[in-house]
C-alpha cells in the first residue's frame, strides 16, 4: 500500500478549490432560504384541535366588596377635608382651634379690639379638581351646566372640641347657633372666606382654650362632595395657585385697621366627619361599587365550568360598565390583580391596605379613567385567567379591582394614593343585560392530542 | 498532519450547525435518509461497501478498516441548495449539514483496528406558513399557521474490524442509537393589535418532541476473491428505537409524556467493485430495508414503503505521474436511486441523484480532500404532490497521524 509522495497537484489549487468548498458552505448555511411559506403545507399533522373558541363568562361565583383601611392614615391625618353629600355619603368638617396665647411679636394682645378689627373670617382652600366648574360635552352652549359651584357654608360651634380618633363617625352635637355673618350666602372660588362676627371671634380669644367648630354645606348648596386642603395637605399641586403665606387648612383671618397684614389662625386639629357612608352593595346583582377615599374594592370571581380542562387562554378581557350617571370623583388609575379568596372570610370583611397589598399578584390596569364619563371599561386579563385555568395556585383566586395602590407601580401615576380624592365608581350589576353586565369573554384554542394523548404515537 | 488535524476540527466545529430546510417531502414520517458517506464515495455515486485503502479508508463498510496503518480522522459536510415546488408555489432553501465524522485507530497495522464515529442516518427539516384568518367574537383575527419540524437520529458507531485472512476482513459494530424529533405548530395571531403594535390575541404553540434511544448491532464483511473484484457486506439486524415523546401546549400547565417503542426492520448493504482497464474502477452499491416490517408509530406505518438504494458509479484513480498536473487527479461520476422509506401522497417517494467528484492529496500522503457536486431530484409532482431539485456541494477532509 506504499505510495509515491504526490507532487503533482499544486499546492495553490487545492487551497483555491478548499476555499471555494467553504465559500459555498458559508453560501448556503441557511441566511439565504426563503421566508418560510404554504410550500408543503399540505404534510404535517401537528395541529390544534379547537381554535379560537368564544366562552362568555358572565356568572356570578363569588363576589365580595371589601374595605381597605390604611392604619397610617386614619380620616383625620388624610390631606383632604370633604364638605357636602354624594351618592349617600356626606361629610362635614371640623376644625379644632387654640385660643390660649395665640399673641405674638407682630400681633400683640392690643391689635385685637373690637375698633381696630375690620373683619373675621374663616379661609378655606378648595382642591383645584373641585374649583373647577365641570361642562356638559353635549351642551353645545359651553354653559357650565354641572359641577359644584354653590356652596352655602355654615359654621357652628361644636359643644366641645371634637376627638380626631372618632371618625368616620355621627357629627359632635353644636350649640345651634350660626356664625357667619348673615345673611348666609354662596361663597364662590378656590378660596372662599366666610364671613364672621368679629365679637364671636374677640369673645372666644377672651375665653382662651380650645373650640371646636364644624363647617358644614347648608340647604341649598348644589350636591356633590368637595375636597379642602386639611392641615396635613403636602400635595400642593392640587391646589390652584395661592399666595405666598397662604395657610390652606381652614384658618381664621383677622383684617386689621391698623396692620397691612392680616392675622392667620390656623387649626389645632381638623378631619372629615364622613357621618353618612354610602352604601355598598354585597349583592352584586343590581350594581356593585369601587371607591376611593375611604377605600372599598370589589372582588369579582366568574364561573369557569363552561371552560375545558387545559385550554389555552388566547384571550380574556374583563368587561365592566360604569354608571356614569351615579359615578362621581376624580380620574383614577383601576387595577386588576388576584387575590386569594381565603384572604377574606366574608364578602364584606375589612382589610389593611398592607395586606391587600401583600397578597394581591397585579395583573393589568387602566390609567385616567374618567368615572363620570368612561362607560365601558375592558381589562386584558387573560395571564391571570390562564394561571386560574392552571390551577397554579394552591386554594382559589379572584379578580380584585382596586384604584392605582403603592403595589401596582405601574399604574401608580402620580403621588396621591387613593385616600386623597373620594371617587366612587358604580358598575353594573349581574343583573343588568348581557352586554352591561360584567363579563370575561374568554377566546381558548384546546389540543386534544395534548388531553387525551394518540397523536400518532404507539400507544 | 498535526495541522491538517487542527484545520479539520476547526472546521467539524464551524460547520456543526445545522441551519436553513432540506426538502419539504421531509416533513412527515421517519424523515429522509441522508447521504452520509463521505465525499469521496458521494462523487461516485454512493457506492463505497467494497473499497479499502489503507491511506483513504472508507468507513461505509467497517470491515475494510483493517487495512488502516494509521490514526484515521474523517469528517465530511455539505451544504445544500434545494427548490421544492408544490400546488402552492416554489421555495428556495439552503441548508449545511455535517452528517458524518469517524475515526479509526490501527492495533494490528493491516490486520485488525477499531473505529468510533458521530453519523446522522436522517433528518427532516423544514417549516411552512400558511396565511389564515380565524373568526371570534366580532374581531377577524389574522396571522398566519407556522409548522417546523426538525430532528435527526444519529449513531454512534463503535467497532472494530479484523482480517483473519488475506482477502478476507470481518467487523462488528455496536451502534449506540439516538436522535430527537420536535415538531412546533405556531397560530401566530397577529391582527387586531394594540396601538402600540402588540397583538390582542395570544399565540397558540403545540410542541412535540420525541427523543429516541437504542442500541443496533451491525457486521460486515468485505471478501476479495481474485484482485479485480471486492464484495462488501453489511447486515444491521432488526432493532427497537425507545421513544420518549412530550407533548405541550404553551402557557398550559398539563403536559402529556408518553414512551413508546419503534421497531426498525433490518437492512442489508451490498457492494462491489471491479477493477476496469488503467486506473478506471468500476462500483455498485445496494441498500434494502424494508419499513413495512416497521412498527410503533401507527401513523407512519400506514405509510411506510420499502426503502432501498442502488449506487453505480465509475471511479478515475489517482495517479502519480511527473508533471501530469490534472491528468493525476481522481475522477469519479455517479449516479444513484433510491425509493424512501414511506409514501407521500399515496405514492412512493423517488429520489434520483447524479453526482461527479475529485479530490486532493495532502503532502506526504497524510490525507486527502475530496469534494463531490452532485444534483437530485427528489418526488413528482403528479405522484407525491410535490419535488424537490437539490444541488449540493460536498466536502470531507481524511487525517491520517501516526500516533504510536
Amino acid at each position: 500500500m506504499g505510495r509515491i509522495p504526490d507532487r503533482t497537484t499544486r499546492p495553490t489549487a487545492r487551497l483555491i478549490l478548499a476555499a471555494v468548498g467553504l465559500l459555498w458552505l458559508a453560501t448556503v448555511a441557511g441566511c439565504t432560504s426563503d421566508d418560510p411559506s404554504a410550500v408543503g403545507s399540505s404534510l404535517g399533522d401537528l395541529g390544534f384541535d379547537l381554535v379560537l373558541q368564544p366562552l362568555n363568562a358572565d356568572q356570578d361565583a363569588g363576589f365580595a366588596a371589601l374595605s381597605i383601611e390604611d392604619p397610617d392614615i386614619p380620616v383625620n391625618r388624610q390631606e383632604v377635608l370633604y364638605l357636602g353629600e354624594q351618592g349617600g355619603t356626606s361629610s362635614s368638617i371640623l376644625v379644632n382651634f387654640d385660643f390660649t396665647d395665640i399673641f405674638s411679636e407682630d400681633f400683640p394682645e392690643s391689635l385685637f379690639t373690637d375698633q381696630n378689627i375690620k373683619s373675621v373670617r374663616l379661609s378655606l382652600t378648595k382642591l383645584k379638581f373641585y374649583g373647577t366648574a365641570v361642562v356638559d360635552s353635549s351642551d353645545t352652549t359651553g354653559n357650565v351646566t354641572s359641577g359644584v359651584t354653590n356652596i352655602y357654608y355654615s359654621v357652628r360651634m361644636l359643644d366641645a372640641p371634637f376627638d380626631t380618633t372618632a371618625f368616620p363617625g355621627p357629627v359632635p352635637p353644636d350649640q345651634g347657633v350660626e356664625l357667619v355673618k348673615g345673611p348666609v350666602d354662596v361663597v364662590y372660588g378656590n378660596e372662599p372666606l366666610i364671613p364672621l362676627y368679629k365679637e364671636d371671634f374677640l369673645a372666644w380669644l377672651a375665653e382662651g382654650g380650645t373650640r371646636g367648630f364644624i363647617i358644614s354645606a347648608a340647604a341649598g348648596s348644589d350636591p356633590g362632595l368637595v375636597g379642602f386642603a386639611s392641615r396635613e395637605l403636602d400635595s400642593y399641586n392640587e391646589l390652584a395657585d395661592v399666595a405666598v403665606g397662604t395657610v390652606v387648612a381652614p384658618n381664621f383671618v383677622v383684617d386689621f385697621d391698623s396692620e397691612d397684614v392680616n392675622f392667620l389662625m390656623p387649626p389645632v386639629a381638623d378631619t372629615s366627619t364622613f357621618d353618612a357612608i354610602g352604601p355598598v352593595p354585597e349583592n352584586p346583582d343590581d350594581r356593585f361599587v369601587l371607591r376611593t377615599g375611604l377605600r372599598s374594592y370589589p372582588v369579582l370571581r366568574f364561573d369557569f365550568s363552561g371552560l375545558p380542562a387545559h385550554a389555552f387562554i388566547n384571550r380574556a378581557v374583563l368587561a365592566v360598565t360604569n354608571d356614569t350617571t351615579a359615578s362621581f370623583g376624580n380620574f383614577h388609575s383601576l387595577v386588576i390583580s388576584e387575590l386569594p379568596v381565603d384572604l377574606y372570610t366574608t364578602p364584606a370583611d375589612t382589610l389593611t391596605l398592607a395586606e391587600l397589598g401583600d397578597a394581591a399578584y397585579v395583573v393589568t390596569g387602566q390609567t385616567s379613567l374618567d368615572p363620570t364619563f368612561n362607560r365601558d371599561i375592558r381589562f386584558d386579563v387573560t395571564q391571570a385567567v390562564q394561571r386560574m385555568v392552571n390551577q397554579v395556585y394552591e386554594g382559589e383566586r379572584a379578580l380584585v379591582m382596586t384604584a392605582g395602590e403603592d403595589f401596582a407601580p405601574l399604574y401608580d401615576q402620580g403621588s396621591l394614593d387613593p385616600e386623597f380624592y373620594f371617587s366612587q365608581f358604580d358598575f353594573l350589576g349581574f343583573a343588568a343585560p348581557d352586554s352591561l353586565r360584567p363579563h370575561l369573554e374568554i377566546t381558548y384554542s384546546l389540543s386534544d392530542s395534548l388531553v387525551t394523548g394518540g397523536n400518532g404515537g404507539g400507544q | 498532519m498535526k495541522r491538517s488535524v487542527a484545520i479539520l476540527l476547526l472546521l467539524a466545529t464551524s460547520l456543526a450547525v445545522p441551519a436553513g430546510a432540506q426538502t419539504p417531502l421531509a416533513l412527515e414520517n421517519i424523515g429522509q435518509r441522508l447521504d452520509n458517506e463521505d465525499a469521496r464515495m458521494i462523487g461516485r455515486g454512493g457506492w463505497g461497501m467494497a473499497v479499502d485503502d489503507s491511506t483513504h479508508p472508507g468507513f461505509k463498510n467497517l470491515a475494510s478498516l483493517y487495512a488502516v496503518r494509521k490514526v484515521a480522522l474523517n469528517f465530511s459536510a455539505y451544504g445544500d441548495h434545494a427548490v421544492s415546488r408544490d400546488d402552492h408555489g416554489e421555495r428556495t432553501t439552503e441548508r449545511v449539514f455535517t452528517p458524518d465524522f469517524r475515526v479509526a485507530l490501527p492495533v494490528i497495522k493491516g490486520r485488525l483496528a477499531v473505529t468510533a464515529g458521530y453519523v446522522v442516518d436522517r433528518s427532516t427539516q423544514f417549516d411552512t406558513s400558511v396565511d389564515s384568518t380565524w373568526q371570534v367574537w366580532d374581531d377577524e383575527v389574522k396571522g398566519q399557521v407556522q409548522f417546523l419540524r426538525d430532528g435527526s437520529t444519529f449513531r454512534v458507531p463503535l467497532g472494530a474490524a479484523f482480517s483473519p485472512w488475506r482477502g478476507v476482513s470481518l467487523s462488528a459494530a455496536l451502534n449506540l442509537q439516538r436522535g430527537t424529533l420536535r415538531e412546533s405548530r405556531y397560530d401566530v395571531l397577529r391582527d387586531p393589535a394594540s396601538l402600540i403594535g402588540f397583538p390582542l390575541y395570544q399565540t397558540n404553540l403545540l410542541i412535540q418532541e420525541d427523543a429516541y434511544t437504542g442500541t443496533s448491532a451491525t457486521f460486515g464483511a468485505l471478501l476479495a476473491p481474485v484482485r479485480a473484484v471486492r464484495w462488501g457486506l453489511a447486515y444491521t439486524p432488526a432493532y427497537d428505537l425507545d421513544v420518549d415523546r412530550k407533548l405541550e401546549v404553551g402557557g398550559v400547565a398539563l403536559r402529556r409524556n408518553e414512551a413508546f417503542t419503534l421497531s426498525m426492520p433490518a437492512e442489508i448493504r451490498a457492494g462491489m467493485v471491479v477493477a476496469l482497464r488503467g486506473r478506471w474502477r468500476l462500483g455498485g452499491d445496494y441498500q434494502y430495508q424494508d419499513f413495512k416490517d416497521f412498527s410503533g408509530n401507527e401513523a407512519w406505518a400506514a405509510d411506510m414503503e420499502t426503502e432501498h438504494t442502488l449506487s453505480l458509479g465509475l471511479e478515475r484513480r489517482r495517479a502519480y505521474e511527473r508533471h501530469g498536473g490534472m491528468n493525476n487527479l481522481p475522477l469519479r461520476l455517479g449516479v444513484r436511486m433510491r425509493t424512501w422509506a414511506y409514501r407521500v401522497g399515496g405514492a412512493p417517494v423517488d429520489e434520483t441523484t447524479f453526482s461527479a467528484g475529485t479530490g486532493f492529496p495532502f503532502h506526504g500522503d497524510l490525507g486527502q480532500l475530496d469534494v463531490a457536486f452532485s444534483y437530485s431530484q427528489v418526488g413528482d409532482l403528479e405522484k407525491n404532490g410535490m419535488r424537490s431539485h437539490v444541488l449540493r456541494f460536498s466536502i470531507s477532509v481524511t487525517g491520517l497521524e501516526r500516533w504510536w
